[in-house]
């Protein structure tokens, strides 16, 4: 099968985000990670071209998708794939826009980026199969693609085994019980042990395992902490207000009190008057400093870390969370007390 | 979500306060929440456990 790849200006080897706004360029042959693509589809399948755009161009103009398609149907293609995007937002939504733009115009299309990825909801009716988090994960990632493209050209459908994620294909089919009878059968199962019987899987968010508790506070080093986007007035480090792709940490150590003004709220999920008013409502670095002053708390760390809890994917908050652990772990913290809005 | 050690406070936009109390009750609301939060960093939990705070 004659494949056209597509990937962004980073991954064509044009540049990083100085490059962000190039339009739609094609070129013939693998081209960066698609050559690790193409010998992984051995001799069946052949890379024919990559297509590249840059990220900005691709995420923000309207006609961006069928001008690509348009390059992508020019250097002969059966078949599109694109990515892997990763945990990329621009990249993501280029590359499902363009595996559904190729669908619709009558090619076989696979997208392939993170599950958590917001492209995942542009690729439809185009699939899309998971790659890891980071380009840390190019090999395994491009593995997936690999096996997936391979079922794909022989018609095979692909499944959550393979990788498929995004919303599942719904398919009529009659059963032998109406819904009433499968929910009473279901809560009778329920109540009679049964903890897994479902028709609707929820996503499963793991367990986390209680820290060790510490002796005595008035010993201890304590972090405060906050996802509920309390940054410096003005915002230096650019914190967004919804969908943090970041963590800041700001110092705290010649810092007696978190005065009006000089501190604001930047979330995007509720009003900040009140934290605005008195931005200890937010991180509560007035009433640490008298404990420390009584004794009650050993010492306070001379910093504060801070993320917007605001539509934040699951997995960028538990890696908030691990790198934060890292850290204080680091500097000797024995407790962090964070505030959640 | 599985946070081990939870200190249930009054509204989302001010997790550390309450802007409907007198500014001197309001510290003394959010001292005691602290309190709390060190009382419940200083307990052995084995799952998600709220740490309730005495109210004022």
């Amino acid at each position: 099968m004659k494949i056209v790849h597509y990937v962004n200006q980073f991954f064509a080897g044009l540049g990083g985000e100085e490059q962000a706004g190039v339009g739609p360029q094609s070129r013939p042959a693998a081209v960066g990670p698609g050559r690790k693509l193409d010998s992984l589809l051995g001799d069946d399948h052949q890379i024919v071209a990559t297509v590249f755009c840059g990220d900005d161009y691709a995420a923000s103009k309207d006609t961006a998708a069928a001008e690509i398609v348009a390059l992508i149907k020019e250097a002969g293609a059966e078949m599109v794939v694109a990515g892997p995007a990763f945990t990329s937002g621009r990249y993501g939504i280029a590359c499902g826009r363009v595996a559904a733009a190729a669908h619709n115009a009558g090619l076989s299309a696979l997208a392939i980026m993170h599950a958590e990825n917001p492209g995942v909801a542009e690729a439809a009716p185009a699939q899309v199969v998971a790659s890891g988090l980071t380009a840390r994960e190019m090999g395994k990632s491009l593995q997936t693609a690999a096996e997936a493209i391979a079922k794909i050209a022989a018609g095979e459908k692909l499944t959550a085994a393979d990788g498929l994620v995004g919303s599942a294909p719904r398919i009529n089919r009659l059963v032998e019980k109406d819904a009433a009878t499968r929910a009473v059968d279901l809560a009778l199962a329920r109540l009679g042990g049964d903890r897994q019987a479902t028709e609707i899987p929820m996503p499963d968010f793991g367990i986390v395992h209680p820290a060790q508790p510490i002796d005595d506070p008035s010993e201890a080093l304590i972090a405060i902490l906050t996802e509920g986007g309390l940054v410096p007035t003005g915002n230096p480090g650019r914190l967004e207000s919804a969908r943090a792709t970041k963590w800041l940490r700001y110092p705290l150590a010649d810092v007696q009190e978190l005065a009006k003004y000089d501190y604001q709220s930047i979330h995007g999920g509720f009003s900040t008057a009140a934290a605005n008013d008195d931005p200890h409502r937010i991180l509560p670095l007035d009433v640490a400093r008298e404990l420390v002053e009584e004794g009650a708390i050993g010492r306070l760390y001379g910093e504060y870390f801070v993320t917007t809890g605001n539509g934040t994917t699951v997995a960028d908050g538990a890696r908030y969370g691990v790198e934060w652990a890292a850290e204080l772990h680091k500097a000797g913290v024995q407790a962090a007390i964070l505030t959640a809005t | 979500m599985g946070a081990p050690r939870v200190v249930p406070t009054r509204g989302i936009p001010y997790p550390a306060g309450d802007p409907t109390l007198r500014p001197e009750e309001e510290k003394a609301w959010r001292r005691l929440l602290l309190e709390t939060a060190l009382k419940a960093v200083s307990t052995t939990v084995h799952k998600p456990t709220v740490f309730t705070p005495a109210t004022i």
